[in-house]
């Protein structure tokens, strides 16, 4: 797996290419995301336009990275998710949970908008 | 077409669920309905708490998970039965597996954003109305319509805004082909729900489903809606705190948008914002009281004689006030305050600026006090640095809000409000009213919430009026009273007065309950109570009861009952009495209670005090009140002192007499009480100082007859016989001297012909100058000091304001 690394207004993307398995992306992955996660406060945003596989040890990674990143204030949501890794992660209900986007501007700037807000729940008021 | 909007509260149970599918199944049989539930009361709570708790990886989620599944579950047996309930359990079983792994993949991930939320939230209206629909079903066609097909919003989760132009379309699609033609079918819709754009869950806030109500109401072009809940209706003011609140059948959308933002729990204002701006009417109908009549909410008023409609209130604010000269004409002090408010997000309630512009003043919620005080001193710093401004911060008060659409252009109706608070000794901190004139505003002291609504909701609403009495001293007078209040009741409502006795006390004990004590059996309350008697205790909790229109009965000859006057009087209680204590007090002590009830506005009421039920206080008032001058009074005052002179023909001798008249019961307890003198001297008293007289007991002049042996007695009846004459020992009060003694009088005169115990007293004045006014009859006894006391009662029931 390859993986591109660039930043706009703040929020550092992942391009990632290729399969995102136990065997191949899983560990260059989370090396990496453990890397940016580690100064707290980042904000990735996933991009899993050319992503051809993503088994459950991929969608493994993508949660447990999930978790690292927030609890150290940062955030990570997903850009481009094909039929296929749509469907696990559905089926798995992280979709629940992990916000995904279609477009790059609109997922950039719902981490620009929602920066602050993102915890605030009316209803349990 | 209307639509049917359910709330928790009406689906809590299989029962109610019952209830409420025989109202939708009767109007079904009239026009076609759309039907929108909420979820089960309890579970929307349920499931939020569960996520929080999946999200904090608390494993407990899964038994708050278990306990929704087997509640839906169970009410699919209870209303479908388990056979014919297959395909339902089929449908919830799916519904409940998803939330399960919803509620896991928040425990995995440790983490609940709003959008989660929503989703796990949304389940509840989607089991409700599933179970509904199904069991609906079994007696006309229906179906389950899930509000994300056709309630489209944007992506605030939580607190989606809908998109009213999509939502409109697409619920004109949605349910036309379901209300048409007959293939007609009820939609039960899910309250609360949404969904974006592309397809995201969403929630539109709490009290969301009178919304969705509102929103497919508005979008279908409904008759009206329908808001099912579990109250009649909108009340007039909080029951709880308003006993006498009840139901309005018509109020207009703006008398309901003020009184929900007041506090009113029916109707949230924008709940029903997509209904008012088509002009659709809503019902609010009780599901536990189907046959009342309910609320109409529309664009008309519906007046019903009422300047006013509602009353609200909300608590829990500080009032601050921001003052000093160098705000006096200068441009933009306003602007900056509240400018510097907004900035610390600081939510003003109500604002109030004098004329004089060297006051401005806000309330604002207690919470965001200390946010504000900094804002203001961050925003003035200069004008504090130079001791040119300064902030007054006043916690613990509440806004009273008046709210009716007939207070348009009447006058007076501010002047009511005020009158009614200021009777009740409230004060008012500041004031607000709109340019509506659909609302007028106060704040008060929150200590004051309860007689505050009341006076008010008595002031505009209540015809008949009401009286609170808490009756010291149950003995003969305090009984005979209470048995005529009992004998009486049935006369008193047909006059409009509710008369209640809220509280009893005898030496030992007292007993109190707002809601009145069954005069029938008022004996055994006031045994059973275990409430050990103390006059300021008592007072202190009738303060505590925040009460209007309550009087304070006095029927001892207490000493410590009258010290504590004060006490009562500042719980807000008038005072009547027998007791003649309190007007013979020293001039200074009598003086101050005086100053105090002026003060306290409350009245004293003391008809009994001279002449038992004989109207002498009252004649003498109204002599005076009239412009009469009063040269004096004159009087047989004593009843056992009437007795004896009546009988006293010199056969018997005169302590005889009065061994036979204590034999009878005729006298106190101690005969010397009477033949002292003291207790006419007392009465003079009591009339010269009604007389505006400033004296004290000591400046009276008491002849007493202890003493007096049967001799002189003897010869003062022979010297009085000889001159055509009898003896009489009366009062007598003229100008500032007053004075207790026995006199001859003519056979001719009205004292010489009185009879028994009679009282008689004689009223000379500029108009009654050459006949005085008498009164006469009998002046002592139970029954007739009852009476007197009665007729204070209702003296003060008719002084109390309509």
């Amino acid at each position: 797996m390859q993986i591109t690394q660039r930043e706009v207004r703040g929020v550092i993307i992942l391009d990632l290419e290729g399969r995102l398995v136990l065997e191949d992306g899983v560990t260059p992955f989370v090396e990496l995301m453990n890397a940016l996660g580690h100064r707290g406060g980042t904000r990735i945003l996933l991009n899993f336009e050319k992503v051809t596989y993503l088994d459950s040890a991929g969608v493994g990674a993508v949660a447990w990275k999930y978790v690292t990143v927030r609890k150290r204030n940062g955030d990570v949501k997903l850009l481009n998710l094909h039929p296929k890794s749509h469907t696990v992660l559905k089926t798995t209900k992280l979709l629940t949970v992990l916000e995904s986007f279609e477009s790059e501007d609109a997922a950039i700037d719902s981490f620009v908008d929602r920066d602050d807000d993102e915890d605030t729940n009316p209803i349990f008021t | 077409m209307r639509v049917l909007k359910f709330g928790g509260s009406s689906l809590a149970t299989p029962d109610r669920i019952r209830d409420v599918v025989r109202i939708v199944l009767d109007e079904a049989r009239r026009e076609p309905l759309i039907v929108v539930v909420s979820a089960f009361q309890g579970i929307t709570n349920q499931l939020l708490d569960s996520a929080r708790l999946a999200e904090s990886g608390d494993r407990r989620y899964e038994q708050e998970w278990a306990s929704i599944a087997r509640r839906h579950r169970s009410a699919i047996d209870d209303l479908v039965g388990p056979r014919r309930g297959r395909r339902t359990r089929v449908a919830a079983d799916a519904l409940l597996a998803d939330l399960h792994d919803a509620l896991h993949g928040v425990q995995l991930l440790g983490h609940c954003p709003p959008r989660a939320l929503d989703v796990v939230a949304s389940f509840g209206e989607r089991l409700s109305a599933l179970i509904v629909a199904a069991y609906v079903h079994r007696f006309r066609p229906a179906r389950f319509a899930d509000a994300r097909e056709f309630v489209i919003t944007d992506d605030q989760f939580t607190r989606a805004n809908v998109i009213f132009s999509r939502t409109n379309r697409a619920s004109r699609r949605y349910f036309a082909p379901l209300l048409r033609g007959r293939r007609r079918v009820i939609p039960i819709v899910t309250g609360f729900i949404g969904s974006t754009v592309d397809g995201r869950t969403t929630t539109i806030g709490r009290n969301g489903s009178d919304y969705t109500g509102a929103i497919v109401g508005a979008a279908v072009g409904a008759s009206v809606i329908e808001i099912w809940t579990d109250v009649d209706g909108v009340l007039s003011a909080d029951p709880k705190a308003v006993p006498a609140a009840f139901v309005l059948p018509q109020i207009s959308y703006e008398e309901a948008m003020e009184l929900s933002y007041f506090g009113a729990k029916v109707l949230h204002s924008a709940a029903i914002a997509p209904a008012v701006a088509k002009g659709i009417p809503l019902l609010i109908k009780n599901t536990f009281n189907p046959a009342a009549p309910g609320t109409l909410i529309s664009k008309s008023t519906g007046d019903q004689g009422h300047p006013a409609k509602g009353i609200s209130s909300v608590g829990d604010l500080t009032l601050l006030t921001i003052r000093g000269l160098t705000m006096v004409g200068v441009p933009g002090i306003a602007e900056r305050l509240f400018r510097a408010l907004a900035a610390r997000q600081v939510n003003v309630i109500l604002i109030s600026q004098a004329s004089s512009e060297h006051t401005i003043c806000f309330a604002v919620q207690t919470s965001d006090a200390a946010a504000a005080v900094q804002a203001i001193h961050d925003e003035f710093r200069f004008e504090f640095h130079n001791r040119l401004t300064a902030v007054d911060e006043k916690s613990g008060q509440m806004i009273l809000a008046v709210v009716g659409e007939g207070m348009k252009g009447r006058p007076g109706v501010a002047g009511e409000v005020f009158g009614a608070l200021g009777r009740n000794n409230i004060n008012i901190s500041a004031i607000a009213q709109g340019a509506s004139e659909r609302n007028i505003s106060c704040v008060i002291d929150a200590s004051h919430q309860v007689r505050a609504l009341n006076a008010i909701h008595q002031a505009f609403f209540e015809t008949r009026k009401s009286l609170a009495l808490v009756i010291i001293g149950v003995g003969n007078i305090g009984g005979t009273l209470l048995q005529q209040l009992h004998d009486q009741h049935s006369y008193l409502r047909a006059q409009g007065f509710d008369v209640k006795v809220i509280g009893l006390a005898n030496s030992k004990r007292y007993v109190l309950s707002a809601d009145g004590i069954g005069l029938a059996r008022w004996r055994e309350t006031l045994m059973a109570s275990r409430r050990r008697m103390d006059a300021r205790a008592l007072a202190g909790e009738l303060a505590r009861l925040e009460l209007t229109n309550a009087a304070l009965v006095d029927c001892t000859a207490d000493a410590s009952i009258v010290d504590a006057y004060p006490a009562f009087v500042d719980a807000n209680l008038h005072i009547i009495t027998p007791n003649k204590r309190a007007n013979v007090l020293p001039w200074r002590r009598y003086s101050a209670l005086m100053d105090l009830l002026r003060a306290r506005r409350k009245h004293f009421l003391y008809e009994a005090n001279v002449g038992a039920g004989l109207p002498i206080m009252s004649t003498l008032r109204d002599l005076i009140a009239s412009g009469d001058e009063v040269a004096k009074v004159e009087g047989i005052f004593s009843g056992t002192l009437s007795y004896l002179f009546n009988t006293f023909d010199g056969r018997t001798p005169f302590s005889a007499l009065v061994k036979d008249a204590h034999r009878m019961g005729l006298t106190e307890p101690d005969p010397r009480d009477d033949l002292s003198g003291q207790d006419v001297g007392r009465k003079l008293l009591i009339l010269a100082r009604q007389m505006g007289s400033q004296l004290d007991i000591q400046d009276v002049r008491v002849d007493s007859l202890v003493g007096v042996d049967d001799t002189a007695m003897q010869r003062r009846l022979e010297r009085a016989r000889s001159r055509g004459a009898v003896l009489r020992y009366v009062g007598v009060l003229e100008g500032d001297r007053a004075r207790a003694e026995m006199r001859e009088f003519p056979r001719d005169h009205p004292f010489a012909g009185t009879k028994g115990s009679d009282n008689i007293i004689a009223f000379t004045t500029k108009r009654y100058s050459r006949t005085p006014l008498v009164v006469q009859g009998p002046g002592a006894g139970a029954d007739v000091t009852a009476m007197g006391v009665f007729s204070d009662i209702l003296k003060l029931l008719h002084y109390l304001p309509q």
